[in-house]
């Protein structure tokens, strides 16, 4: 039974946002006999409004609250006020996730140590280590139904794209190939169904065989009563007492009246964007340069991991919109192997684009149009392809910024996305565009496009982890170091960003992180 | 790609203009006459947009997301009667479009001596597009053809796209992995196997 708090209920955590970090966090809490409330400024999408239409599921799940694209990369001009995909909603975006569950490898732990001083970037080690978060891991996979060992689920069944691209990365010499881990049912689980191959997981799965923390996570906790989740409620600002410690948020609802809500602890997951801008938005007497931001780096070290597409014409059909959007891996380049020209390392990800999306993203911008480009969709039944996924260095000079006097509609600062690629990103880029052209060379490639970096989805590193409280804006734990009953519950914790799509990670860290609120609640530390 | 005889756009043997319009009218349009169109409601339309201008429209369409021996000229011809019916009912949107294409006219006259519709070679038309196809007249048409095309649920078949599955049960047992061409995936027993099982 879902419970209602009283605005004034000091005894609660609030939890802002509902995706995989605020989702998860309230649950684990819930679990634990943790009362919480959730905030989420999006509404709900039910089943009935998942369609499998994939530009109108883009319009319908799409936050296009007001943001900037800013820097020296292509999506400053491309797509100027949508330099991220995400979606605002009950869920967040693990409503339109591809379902990719990879863990971190133990070098991305710890980037600094293994790679020494990165010109031009600020690269650090997280306070954690592989170890150390293994079992939680383990836990989340469970949690979320993650094919592979921890779950006993097989990894789904290859479908044509990818067996195109698993059999060109054999022919080259490639060994590390699977179609998982993937937080999809291959077979009935945690009450619900096994994958139908349908094609549609990132426009929201329609039967619910992808993990979504909107139809897993977020009733489980409101079930326990310990939970209650306010959807339409935009928190504005975090409050604090003299003593510096969070006292609740002022949001808006729905009809756009404000309201405190009072806490014992508030945890930020309101993904890599929103949750340094709230941060900022809270700055007062006592925080000038925004909360918990005593090190400067609340907003800065933002990644979105090196990416890019490369789709090729294939001899023969592959009808690559059918069957599971991204259930196809090589992992062979994710080691970091320096000789290659770079640090760190990329996964290579099989992934289906409908016609809609593939029309705009095979070329791109105002220039995307054209006898080539026509021809190219001509071949759609017959082109498979790729998402290249790799280590974005943290910069300082890549951050989240607020407009200086553009508002939104709570009368807040815009967010301005600041990014300029590093040049190992160009490196890395350059280096799997080569080998995609050789796996696809390898299976009878007609003609090969590169597409260039796409709106990001994976959005981390804007508040840090770091032992060193002038160099990191939270503790291992993901509690601020300047504000100890604040933590931040999303990938915005990210030290580095590894290879591996973000979700598992967050959800691991949360598992690890709830079992830590409840034990220094428990000693009356916080 | 047998694009430029596959191409609906004005025979330049026909010099009498009054009488290429009829036949554009009749052959291009299909029944739907461009004045019929122009003259439906709008006086502030009809008083900005002609024949010529619609015929135009049709043309740059065309060229915008060119599929001469793949897609029925009756994608195009809906493409342009939604923009016509837009500039109908918004002034704005008429003087977009008028202005937009006496610009695109006057480019064309003055690098090939002939208006837009009337450049022969489809290059020739790509590369006066590229010159304005950062105006929002250029982006107007370019969004109305892809949303024409590649939104469509009447031009996917073509492409080999089929669409919503999930009331089809998805594609579990519609053929998401028939290929014949490049070898199986491991089977179940394989897949367990790989798990501990």
């Amino acid at each position: 039974m879902a419970n209602q708090f009283d605005l004034d209920d000091d005894s609660v955590v609030v939890i802002v946002g509902s995706g995989a970090g605020g989702g998860t966090l309230a649950n684990e809490l819930a679990q634990k006999g943790i009362s919480s409330v959730v905030l989420e400024a999006g509404g709900v999408f039910e089943f009935d409004d998942i369609e499998n239409d994939e530009w109108g599921m883009f319009l319908k799940l799409t936050d296009f609250d007001k943001r900037y694209s800013a820097g020296g990369w292509h999506g400053a001009q491309n797509h100027p006020t949508l330099p991220n995909w995400l979606v605002k909603g009950l869920g967040g975006s693990t409503v339109h996730w591809a379902g990719v569950s990879l863990r971190f490898y133990e070098h991305e732990f710890k980037m600094r140590t293994v790679n020494g001083d990165i010109q031009n970037a600020n690269v650090e080690d997280w306070p954690i280590t592989l170890e150390e978060l293994e079992p939680y891991y383990d836990r989340a996979e469970v949690k979320m139904g993650v094919t592979g060992k921890a779950t006993g689920m097989p990894h789904l069944p290859w479908s044509n794209d990818f067996r195109v691209l698993a059999e060109g990365a054999r022919r080259v010499g490639y060994t590390k190939i699977q179609s998982g881990p993937m937080a999809i049912n291959s077979e009935d689980y945690g009450g619900r169904p096994a994958c139908q191959q349908i094609g549609f997981c990132m426009q929201g799965c329609k039967i619910g065989a992808k993990w979504s923390t909107n139809i897993t996570e977020i009733p489980a906790a409101e079930e326990t009563g310990k939970c209650e989740v306010r959807t339409n409620c935009m928190v504005l600002k975090i409050e604090h007492d003299e003593a510096g410690k969070a006292t609740g948020v002022i949001y808006a609802d729905k009809d756009g009246n404000h309201h405190v809500q009072k806490a014992r602890i508030v945890a930020v997951a309101g993904n890599s964007i929103e949750t340094p801008r709230l941060l900022l938005n809270s700055a007062s007497s006592m925080f000038p340069d925004g909360l918990a931001n005593s090190s400067g780096q609340v907003g800065k070290n933002y990644m979105v991991h090196v990416n890019g597409g490369v789709y090729s014409e294939m001899p023969e059909r592959v009808h690559i919109h059918r069957g599971t959007q991204v259930a196809g891996i090589v992992a062979d380049e994710v080691p970091n192997n320096p000789d290659r020209g770079f640090t760190g390392g990329y996964h290579l990800e099989k992934l289906t684009l409908g016609l809609p999306v593939m029309s705009l993203f095979l070329k791109r911008g105002n220039g995307a149009w054209g006898k080539d480009l026509a021809e190219a969709l001509e071949k759609y039944d017959y082109l498979s392809g790729v998402y290249i996924v790799g280590e974005d260095l943290a910069q300082e000079q890549n951050r989240i910024t607020l407009h200086d006097s553009e508002k939104d509609q709570h009368g807040l600062p815009v967010p301005i996305v600041n990014r300029t690629p590093h040049n190992n990103d160009e490196r890395m880029l350059k280096h799997a565009y080569g080998v995609m052209d050789k796996i696809h060379d390898a299976v009878g490639a007609k003609v090969t496009h590169h597409l260039a970096k796409y709106p990001a989805s994976h959005n981390m590193g804007t508040a840090r982890m770091h032992e060193d409280p002038d160099k990191g804006v939270v503790n291992k734990w993901g509690q601020a170091h300047d504000v100890p009953n604040l933590f931040i519950s999303d990938g915005s914790v990210f030290t580095s960003s590894g290879a591996a799509n973000p979700t598992l990670t967050i959800v691991a860290l949360v598992i690890r992180q709830a079992e830590y609120i409840a034990q220094e609640m428990n000693a009356q530390n916080i | 790609m047998d694009f430029e005889t596959k191409n609906p756009k004005p025979l330049k043997a026909q010099k009498d203009r009054l009488s290429r319009r009829s036949f554009l009218v009749k052959s291009i349009l299909a029944g739907t006459s461009a004045t019929a169109i122009v003259g439906a409601a709008g006086n502030v339309f009809a008083a900005t947009l002609n024949e010529d201008q619609a015929i135009t429209m049709l043309q740059i369409v065309q060229d915008i997301f060119p599929h001469p021996d793949f897609l029925p000229l009756s994608i195009y011809q809906d493409v342009l009667t939604g923009v016509l019916t837009e500039a109908d009912t918004s002034e704005e949107t008429a003087k977009l479009l008028s202005d937009g294409l006496q610009d695109l006219n006057a480019r064309s006259v003055e690098l090939h001596g002939t208006p837009y519709a009337d450049v022969d070679a489809y290059v020739k038309r790509e590369a006066l597009l590229r010159i304005v196809q950062d105006s929002d007249f250029f982006q107007k048409l370019r969004w109305a053809t892809w949303s024409g095309i590649y939104i469509n649920p009447k031009a996917w078949p073509q492409f080999g796209y089929e669409g919503s599955s999930w009331e089809e049960g998805g594609y579990i047992d519609r053929g998401f992995s028939d290929a014949t061409w490049i070898p199986p995936g491991p089977t179940l027993e394989e897949r367990l196997k790989a798990v501990g099982r």
